[in-house]
């Protein structure tokens, strides 16, 4: 062996061929990552991971073999074995997979006992063993076993020579007894034997949090349940000499005989593309030349231009080298079903970007108009593959699922799986139960804690004195420290798909998902990318049901079909819009944080709002990148690049990286990565954190970038923002897809601000702003809104002329109380002429008194002459089902003894039935009847000078959650002209919390600030006065106004 | 004679019960749902409101010291105040969670008129609970006044009204989904409410609603159970002839055994202690106080056990009077007798609650203990001594016991053994206890020395002790 070996030989060859990880779920006290290291430091010839009914944790077991492999590349390597245990009555069965057809064998045994139970759970029986041909069985008979029983005698025939009766000595109060009676079974039976230890975790030094874990499954404190414990640590990967004084020569002989017999490798699965969506007779490749050509002619009607066909012609060979039609041609398939269904979708991700998906339909981000080249996102070099993820209308999801169900069926698609981790919360909960710690007290504190404002030593800022005693808090910051990032159970992708050309469950088990009629794999997203295979994102999307909607509405209004491909490009009154942060309902860009980059970016053309969307992400923030960029664009400073070999990487961002992909390419550059460590590096850089430890790779850059005259600050600088991309990865090749919904809803909102407005309403919820929000930005906008009224109104919001103009007539489903149904009820039983009066309106549709009592609420009925009030008891009293009683019990007239209501009741009332009022606004009210006192408009606030010291009052209508140790408070104020932007500094924020987070109306005093260049105007708060209550005082108090 | 109510409301009660320092931020939170049920002033003036979620609270006052809320302790307080108000009142009604009616019509001669008793109540109140008070002829009247403390010393009618006319839909404790529907047709107001004709409002919002209104303004009665105070047993038995032996009490103890057992199951209660006071023509009276180890309600099982105890005492004197009392009752804990019989098809078997009381009575009081085998792994702890009066957790079996028949309290320390005095060379490891501070590492083993079976460990350090000895 080679000179620098690091572990010592070993004395003899042993296999442990029965080891749980962290993914038999509150069981297994290690991760499959720390197992395979620690085996292969105690130089184990082969480890089996036989997680309960589960192969969940294999591929991470995999891949840190790999890593390790690479790292130690002259020692030796255990080999992994893959294996299932399975539990019942008091036996364990342990199967391992000798060959690929074992494997597809545990596959299919897993996945019929996962399917048979609830998520989470399986069922077993040893019949169930009956079906495989070549696993091995490792058994370890319960205690009171009566050998003679039929079913051993069908287990020991079917399992010929496949069969060993499993010794683990765990050195507990049985212990000795028990091997014996194992040994001498074995030899009355005439079976072999094995041994194993059973493993639970890879060091003594995690019983405790095995102890936790334990106590955590049974929703204990471990202190109450000692007699549930293991007595002792034994359940490890014990060293050779323990192994030596356990168990005799030959039993450990056997456990390498059995891990020789499995040859099997997890690399031998092969993923084939599904082929269905290829007639037969044609090869894949010439079908998806011939859809490109009919895509080209519907794209380019005045021929394809040279320097595009070129790009196609070179893209198609990329795809033919790297074998992917399949994989283009599958997605065209999904996203034609869900246009002839009329349901509007867009793909996003590196493979989107080509010109090959702009005329398969798949994306209509155009990339001649943008040039963003398809070979730019993918490397060829890299065996992963291409990402496409395609968006549709959430509210139309699942039938894009179901098809998908339907087309490959149950036994070729599933869901990817999502591991669900411990977060610091979860494990503060769960830890703390299990230690016994006073729970009230612990809520208390996690409520109290400001968690968006730590930072990695949150464990001891969050462990106080008040917690517990001393010794108590210190097992809780360890056991704290090691739960972290454990998974605990899988759930499903939000809409990653993998289908196969065969089998499925060839490849990897499935089980049931919490969600009827949905089933997931074992394997997450980072693991099917590990394995190659193929995903594809069906994800939802709610904007996507309002671009519809809006082109629906427009496409009527001009008398002709109107699609997104309609919509004029690179339209100069848009970007003047966007520029004016006049955003509110555009697509991604509407938040607060968005509209204050708005003003300073100054987006002129598609590819800045590309940029757009990016750089408010936390890659360039913690990267410190935005600011520097800002100034390069306003001409504050001029491009330059760090090394000339950079400037082909960083030019489109004048020097700065912004992108991942730029920083990808970056650390490629400067430090000689191959495409796959550096995107090893990004994937890495997310656990840098947990880990705290540098990556291998991450020092490497650090490294080059030194010797190539960095300073260390903008090598800080770049690492952080990794680390960044690492939480949260938005790559260019997505914004480049979302820039272009930004585009078309800031156009729609820009050109037609009614129907957006409308289009809007109709999709929520979604986006950022309420009804109410988006109903006065379009009155600022000269949009007409007409009242829910019960002869005028469909259940959803309509477009009505009105006064020359187009006017969005409230919908029904804007009521609140009011169900869909009653809504469909109340529209299908209206005469063509309209409800003549209440009581028709109450017989013909029969809806109940409760709806009915809502919409009079609403002031549905004012066209009937109806006051509200009147028009709500009236509605209220239950009806006879006696239809007769329609002219019979005609309600006796009677003089409505209650008062009218003022307007201020009116709003109240207004904003109780729907959300929001028609009225005027109310701090409009207010104001008038002088309970602001000096208060400045919105709309003034621009003529006031930079520093002044003056009153604002509003609704707030958006608060960010304050944060009791750090940062800042953004506080939204509505009033009767316009928003005002409140900034609050923790100092106040701590004095004046109750009024924070409670006002529903605030008066602020504080100090103005302008900036001339962006024109963004903040008010900096010094006194924070809460007048919610002025509105209800109004409404009792005074008569006299109306 | 005219009937008045008084309405004493104390609001958060129990809060006030804590004495807490008025510089403390306290709330007392509902365990099932996590909201605010009282807080106290420091907790409002931060913001806290009852019915807040523990996070929202916590947040806006983050000193905030939360309590669990215990109805069962509030409703006792209740009943404490109650028993304070019958100074004033003969007849009170208790309102659950924190008011009371009184009813002060009959006694407002007797204290000087209305006001005299209101200041009276006002400066008997310890100062520890505020208290709202509030009069009026309608009960329900009198509760909403005070609730909303807009009680006065006076009856005037005029006022009384105009008070209540103004009470708001919130004032009036209406459920919120009622509010919300009144607030549709624009009612605000009590006195809007009563301009609305009854049955159109009894045919919308319920009979309740209507019934309620009308209990308001005093047209119908509200309903009154009168509080009882808490429950006491005594019967006496005078003997004509002197009873000379103990024995002879037995036969007069019957019949009061059977009266005490008919309350018991009347009220569903047992009693873990008796009363026995025994006058004497002479001497002062003698009192024997008999306890059990677990409640009783059973007549046998009492006089059996009577039966047990008095053969331990001896009288000082014969007896004239025998006064049988028992003052502290517990609810019962549900039957196991049945069960235990259906098990073994026999009415013989005693349960174990009546086999303890019988030990029990036989024994001190003190030698009676549980060994509870709570399983831990460390052997110190996994057997402990419970004295009978500690409650027993339910017992996990641990696996077959293999453990000596003594145990020592402390190892002692002792030479290596020979190799050869082992009966296995494996050890039993037990390493355990990390969570309470008496973590141990041991290898266990079994050694023949002198022809005695030694259990000996081997701790961290390699020092050997002897740890038990089997019999």
């Amino acid at each position: 062996m080679n000179q620098d070996v690091v572990t010592p030989a070993a004395p003899f060859a042993y296999a442990e061929l029965h080891c749980i990880s962290n993914f038999s779920f509150l069981r297994g006290a290690s991760h499959p990552e720390e197992l395979i290291q620690r085996a292969a430091e105690l130089n184990y010839h082969s480890l089996a991971i036989t997680d309960e009914c589960s192969l969940a944790g294999v591929v991470r077991g995999w891949q840190a073999l790999k890593e390790w492999q690479q790292q130690h590349p002259d020692n030796h390597a255990p080999k992994l074995i893959i294996g299932a245990e399975f539990r019942w009555q008091q036996h364990c069965f342990v199967l391992l997979a000798p060959s690929r057809k074992a494997y597809a064998e545990l596959c299919q045994l897993i996945s019929r006992c996962r399917r048979a139970a609830s998520k989470g759970e399986y069922r077993f029986t040893p019949q169930d063993l009956l079906e495989s041909a070549q696993l091995l069985l490792l058994w370890q008979p319960a205690a009171t076993t009566d050998f003679k029983s039929g079913w051993i005698k069908t287990l020991r025939s079917h399992f010929q020579h496949r069969l060993w009766l499993l010794a683990e000595r765990l050195l507990d109060e049985n212990d000795s007894i028990s091997f014996d009676q194992l040994l001498t079974t074995a030899e009355q039976l005439q079976l072999p034997v094995t041994c194993a230890s059973q493993v639970h975790m890879h060091h003594p030094s995690r019983q405790p949090l095995q102890d936790c874990l334990t106590a955590i499954r049974l929703g204990a404190c471990v202190a109450d349940i000692p007699a549930q414990l293991f007595s002792n640590a034994e359940r490890h990967l014990r060293s050779h000499s323990k192994l030596a004084s356990l168990y005799s020569q030959p039993l450990l002989a056997s456990t390498v005989e059995i891990a020789n017999r499995c040859q099997f490798e997890l690399d031998e699965i092969s993923y084939q593309y599904p082929d269905d969506c290829v007639p037969q007779g044609v090869s894949a490749t010439d079908w998806l030349r011939q859809q490109v050509i009919q895509g080209q002619q519907r794209r380019f009607p005045d021929g394809t231009p040279t320097r595009v066909q070129a790009t196609i012609d070179k893209e198609l060979a990329l795809i033919e080298r790297k074998q992917y039609e399949h994989y283009f041609l599958t997605i065209h398939d999904i996203v034609q079903f869900a246009k002839n269904a009329g349901i509007l979708c867009q793909g996003r991700g590196s493979a989107a970007n080509s010109v090959v998906c702009y005329c398969l339909g798949i994306t209509e981000v155009n990339p001649v108009e943008v040039s963003l080249l398809f070979e730019r996102f993918i490397s060829e070099e890299r065996k992963e593959p291409p990402d496409i993820d395609v968006d549709f209308e959430s509210q139309r999801r699942e039938e894009v699922i179901q098809y998908i169900y339907r087309k490959y069926g149950r036994e070729r698609a599933a869901l990817a799986a999502t591991v669900i981790s411990y977060r610091p919360k979860s494990a503060v909960r769960d830890i703390g139960k299990a230690l016994g710690l006073d729970l009230m007290q612990l809520e208390h504190v996690i409520a109290n804690f400001g968690w968006r404002y730590r930072g990695p030593n949150w464990i001891d800022e969050f462990v106080s004195p008040a917690l517990g005693q001393v010794a108590l808090l210190h097992q809780f910051k360890q056991r704290l420290q090691e739960i972290l990032g454990f998974p605990r159970h899988l759930s499903q992708h939000v809409g990653g798909f993998v289908i196969t050309a065969g089998r499925l469950t060839d490849l990897v088990p499935i089980e049931n998902a919490a969600m009827a009629d949905r089933t997931v794999i074992q394997w997450d997203k980072e693991d099917l990318e590990t394995m190659g295979l193929m995903k594809m994102d069906v994800l939802g999307l709610g904007m996507l049901s309002a671009i519809r909607r809006a082109l629906a509405m427009l496409g009527e209004q001009q008398g002709r079909t109107f699609s997104i491909t309609d919509i004029p490009r690179e339209d100069p009154p848009t970007y003047q819009m966007l520029q004016k942060a006049d955003s509110v309902g555009v697509f991604q860009v509407e938040s607060r944080a968005q509209m204050n980059m708005l003003p300073r970016l100054k987006p002129r053309n598609y590819y800045d709002l590309v940029i757009e969307v990016s750089i408010v992400r936390p890659g360039p923030i913690h990267g410190d990148m935005v600011h520097p960029y800002l100034k390069r664009r306003n001409g504050e400073e001029a491009a330059d690049y760090p090394l000339p070999e950079l400037k082909p990487i960083l030019e489109r961002t004048l020097g700065i990286p912004l992108f991942q992909e730029q920083v990808i390419a970056f650390a490629m550059e400067i430090a000689n990565f191959s495409a796959a460590e550096a995107d090893l590096l990004r994937r890495s850089m997310a656990s840098w954190r947990k880990k705290g430890h540098m990556h291998r790779l991450q020092a490497r850059l650090a490294s080059a970038m030194k010797e190539k005259g960095f300073t260390e600050e903008y090598i800080q600088r770049i690492q952080r923002q990794l680390e960044g991309f690492g939480e949260y990865g938005f790559p260019e090749s997505h914004a480049a897809s979302f820039a272009l919904l930004v585009y078309i809803t800031a156009w729609l909102k820009c050109h037609h601000p009614a129907i957006f407005c409308c289009a809007l309403l109709n999709s929520q919820p979604m986006g950022f702003y309420s009804p109410a929000q988006l109903i006065e930005d379009a009155r600022h906008h000269g949009v007409v809104t007409l009242p829910v009224d019960i002869n005028a109104s469909q259940r959803d919001h309509m477009l009505e002329p009105y006064q020359g103009e187009l006017a969005i007539r409230l919908g029904l489903r804007l009521v609140r109380g009011l169900s869909e149904q009653a809504a469909q009820q109340l529209i299908s039983a209206r005469p063509p002429q309209g409800y003549k009066d209440l009581s028709q309106c109450r017989y013909l549709s029969a809806v109940d008194a409760a709806e009915l009592a809502a919409l009079a609420s609403a002031n549905a009925f004012a066209s009937l002459q109806q006051q509200r009030q009147q028009a709500s008891w009236i509605v209220s009293e239950a009806l006879d089902n006696d239809l007769l009683a329609m002219t019979a019990n005609e309600p006796e007239p009677f003089q409505w003894p209650l008062d009218c209501p003022n307007e201020v009741e009116e709003l109240l009332q207004d904003y109780q039935a729907l959300g929001l009022s028609l009225g005027r606004h109310p701090i409009e009210i207010l104001r008038e009847q002088g309970k602001l006192g000096q208060a400045y408009s919105a709309a003034s606030l621009k003529f006031q000078a930079h520093e002044t010291e003056l009153w604002v009052a509003g609704l707030v209508t958006c608060r960010q959650r304050p944060g009791t140790s750090a940062g800042v408070t953004f506080v939204t104020l509505e009033d009767e002209t316009g928003n005002i932007n409140v900034v609050v500094w923790l100092d106040l924020a701590k004095r004046q919390l109750q009024e924070l987070t409670q006002a529903r109306i605030l008066q602020v005093f504080g100090k103005l600030e302008k900036d001339d260049h962006s024109g963004i105007l903040h008010i900096i708060a010094y006194r924070l006065n809460n007048l919610s209550s002025e509105m209800e005082q109004l409404a009792v108090s005074s008569h006299d106004f109306h | 004679m005219k009937q008045l109510w008084l309405y004493l409301y104390y609001p958060d009660l129990y809060l006030h019960g804590l004495n807490i320092p008025p510089y403390r931020a306290v709330a007392l939170i509902q365990s099932a749902t996590q909201l605010v049920v009282q807080c106290n002033a420091k907790a409002r003036q931060a913001g806290v409101k009852p019915e807040m979620s523990v996070a929202t609270a916590a947040s806006l006052c983050p000193s905030l010291h939360c309590l669990p809320f215990d109805p069962v302790q509030q409703q006792q307080l209740l009943e404490q105040k109650a028993l304070w108000a019958y100074r004033f009142a003969a007849q009170i009604c208790l309102d659950p969670p924190q008011g009371m009616w009184l009813e002060v019509g009959s006694m407002l001669q007797l204290f000087g008129g209305l006001e005299m008793l209101w200041r009276q109540i006002q400066q008997a109140a310890p100062p520890q609970w505020p208290l709202q008070l509030a009069v009026a002829p309608a009960a329900q009247a009198a509760r909403l006044l005070a609730i909303n403390q807009l009680g006065q010393p006076s009856t005037d009618t005029d006022g009384l009204r105009q008070r209540l006319h103004n009470l708001s839909l919130a004032q009036l404790q209406l459920e919120p989904a009622l509010q919300l529907k009144l607030q549709r047709i624009g009612a605000k107001r009590l006195a809007d409410l009563i301009k609305l004709p009854l049955t159109g409002l009894a045919s919308r919002y319920g009979m309740a609603l209507v019934d309620y209104l009308e209990r308001i303004q005093g047209h119908r009665r509200q309903p009154m159970q009168w509080f009882e105070p808490p429950l006491q047993f005594q019967q006496e038995t005078l003997f004509i002839e002197e009873v000379e032996h103990r024995n002879g009490l037995l036969f007069p103890l019957r019949p009061m055994l059977a009266s005490l057992c008919g309350l018991l199951q009347q009220r569903q209660l047992a009693t873990r202690s008796l009363t026995l006071q025994l006058r004497h023509r002479e001497l002062p009276d003698t009192e024997w106080q008999l306890g059990f180890a677990r409640h009783e309600h059973r007549e046998q099982e009492l006089l059996a056990l009577l039966r047990y105890r008095l053969g331990q005492f001896s009288l000082p004197a014969p007896v004239t009077a025998l006064r049988l009392s028992v003052d502290q009752f517990q609810p019962r804990q549900p039957d196991c007798q049945n069960d235990w019989s259906s098990i073994l098809g026999s009415q013989q078997v005693p349960t174990d609650h009546s086999l303890l009381n019988r030990l029990q009575a036989r024994l001190q009081h003190q030698q009676l203990f549980y060994l509870d085998v709570c399983g831990d792994p460390r052997p110190e702890l996994a057997g402990s001594l419970l004295s009978i009066h500690q409650n027993r957790s339910p017992t996990p079996a641990r696996r077959g016991l293999q453990r000596p028949l003594w145990l020592l309290h402390t190892p002692v320390p002792c030479q290596q053994p020979a190799r050869d005095s082992l009966i296995s060379l494996q050890p039993e490891r037990i390493c355990s206890g990390w969570w309470d501070n008496q973590p141990i590492r041991r290898d266990y083993y079994l050694s023949q020395q002198q022809g005695q079976l030694l259990w000996l460990f081997r701790d961290a350090s390699q020092h050997w002790f002897i740890h038990g000895l089997f019999g």
